[in-house]
């Protein structure tokens, strides 16, 4: 079944359909999730509602485009709107500024598998992790994530700029070990 | 350059793409639950809106693509620290970012044109040969349509790999879609595809022959409905360990797709007419065979949701390719 099939199937209520877009889609999703929760838990309970708003919404899908990035924009939504209810989004002004350990490692990054960076992003600071995400692997602009959380658009790029440092000297330490 | 673009976000970035995690029962069973007490209203009430979720949507998309420019031009103004052309498309794109109005952003993608422009001068630069064949790549990027055709005469192999072109496309797309019960979306989209593209190539002609930029400025729209993201800037390790192994490329609001790859020297190596295509590229040549190891050029050809050709900085670039 193609998407679209998918799609005119789940908008005429078929569970079967809503069931295998589900299934399609769920674990790619919870990957999403698990980088903005940082826990399990929470991330299947962002999970959840983010499927919620994918199938009440799915009208307002136009079909030119891919389905999964429209489904991991509202996942993405879906997490934001959690954090800022929890008011998790604040970012933390009172971590320091770490200094540069070594320079940009890129490569000792690029040995990291999949699961050792997702575990990277779970031991931020949550106020570093929002950031981070949103910038570096979302693809937002500064300008977007202040207005999102907040800030100006000088504090994202300043706790955006700490994010990295945070994590880089993370990734070299490691690899010094 | 190629060092430069692996960077932290582009490894992480591309590490999350695709990455997927375990979900327990639960989570259908809550979604399960709130479905069936919500039932048919929410079926029938989601159609009308069709208009404002394009509205929004051309806000979104537009905002995306401008974070992924900005966000590599400020790596490049720390990491490179004076150098004038650096410095002068950051100060370009502070001015342009500054403006919240969705009426602005077909003055962000112009912007955003000169940064891609550079990438294809290097790129040109770059690679070894006669100048003659620097110049045909160069076009090449610029201009899909005609590059197939310039550099026959310069592969003798490259003659029946243009005529077949069409035939193998179309084989990939079926086998594409046999896999994932997908055929019949796949067919559709490369029929769709091909006529817009066509459309939208002679007016891009005309402009990279007259390289005036008053009546860039003027006339030259970029689209501001597409959104792509895609791993391919960084590089493909084709041996099937579930890491790298295929091109990562995703995206939206555009309403034709085209993408190829090109060898260095400017002979064209893959080409996919929809995403599902460019999504199976493993690194192997027309003819099914591995591609040698080392660097190869891309370049996007999409026409987006409001007909505008897509410009953004990620339209071309290079792929590296490791074993």
């Amino acid at each position: 079944m193609t998407d679209n099939e998918l799609i005119e199937q789940c908008l005429k209520g078929d569970q079967r359909a809503q069931r295998a877009l589900f299934d399609k889609f769920s674990r790619k999703m919870m990957s999403v999730c698990m980088r903005y929760a940082g826990d399990v838990e929470l991330a299947e309970d962002w999970l959840q509602d983010g499927f919620i708003k994918v199938y009440s919404n799915l009208g307002k899908f136009k079909r030119e485009g891919s389905f999964e990035g429209w489904i991991r924009r509202t996942m993405v939504n879906t997490c934001l709107d959690h954090l800022r209810k929890a008011n998790r989004m604040q970012v933390d002004t009172d971590i320091s500024e770490a200094e540069y350990l070594a320079g940009d490692d890129a490569k000792a990054v690029s040995k990291l598998r999949v699961e050792e960076l997702m575990k990277l992003i779970e031991d931020m600071p949550a106020g570093y992790r929002t950031v981070f995400n949103m910038f570096a692997i979302e693809g937002f602009s500064h300008q977007e994530i202040a207005a999102e959380l907040g800030v100006t658009e000088s504090t994202s790029k300043t706790q955006y700029r700490k994010a990295r440092t945070y994590l880089m000297n993370i990734i070299v330490e490691r690899e010094n070990i | 350059m190629a060092n430069k673009e692996h960077n932290l976000e582009d490894i992480f970035r591309e590490a999350f793409a695709s990455h997927e995690m375990d979900v327990s029962a639960k989570v259908w069973s809550g979604i399960e639950s709130t479905l069936g007490q919500a039932g048919a209203a929410a079926s029938t009430g989601a159609a009308g809106s069709g208009f404002l979720a394009k509205a929004a949507a051309v806000i979104g998309f537009a905002g995306l693509i401008t974070a992924a420019t900005v966000a590599e031009i400020d790596y490049h103004s720390t990491a490179a620290e004076g150098e004038e052309s650096t410095q002068q498309v950051v100060e370009d794109l502070d001015k342009t970012t500054s403006t919240e109005s969705a009426v602005k952003l077909s003055e962000q993608e112009e912007i955003h044109v000169d940064p891609a422009t550079v990438i294809v001068t290097r790129t040109s630069e770059t690679i070894e040969g006669p100048s003659g064949e620097s110049t045909d790549v160069n076009d090449a990027n610029i201009n899909q349509q005609t590059a197939p055709e310039q550099q026959d005469g310069g592969f003798n192999d490259a003659g029946a790999i243009a005529a077949q072109d069409q035939v193998q496309a179309d084989d990939r797309a079926d086998k594409v879609g046999g896999a994932d019960d997908t055929a019949n979306d796949s067919d559709q989209n490369v029929d769709d595809g091909s006529a817009v593209a066509q459309g939208s190539q002679d007016p891009s002609a005309d402009r990279t022959q007259q390289p005036d930029p008053a009546v860039d400025e003027n006339e030259v729209q970029a689209s501001n409905t597409v959104y792509f993201s895609h791993n391919a800037t960084l590089y493909l390790t084709p041996n099937n360990d579930g890491y790298n192994d295929r091109l990562e490329i995703d995206g939206y609001g555009f309403e034709s797709f085209l993408i190829t790859v090109w060898t260095r020297s400017g002979k064209e190596v893959f080409q996919a007419k929809n995403l599902e295509q460019a999504q199976a590229w493993d690194g192997k040549d027309k003819f099914g065979n591995p591609l040698a190891v080392g660097t190869y050029y891309y370049t996007i050809n999409a026409v987006g949701t409001d007909g505008l050709p897509y410009k953004g900085k990620n339209a071309k670039g290079s792929i590296d390719l490791r074993h």
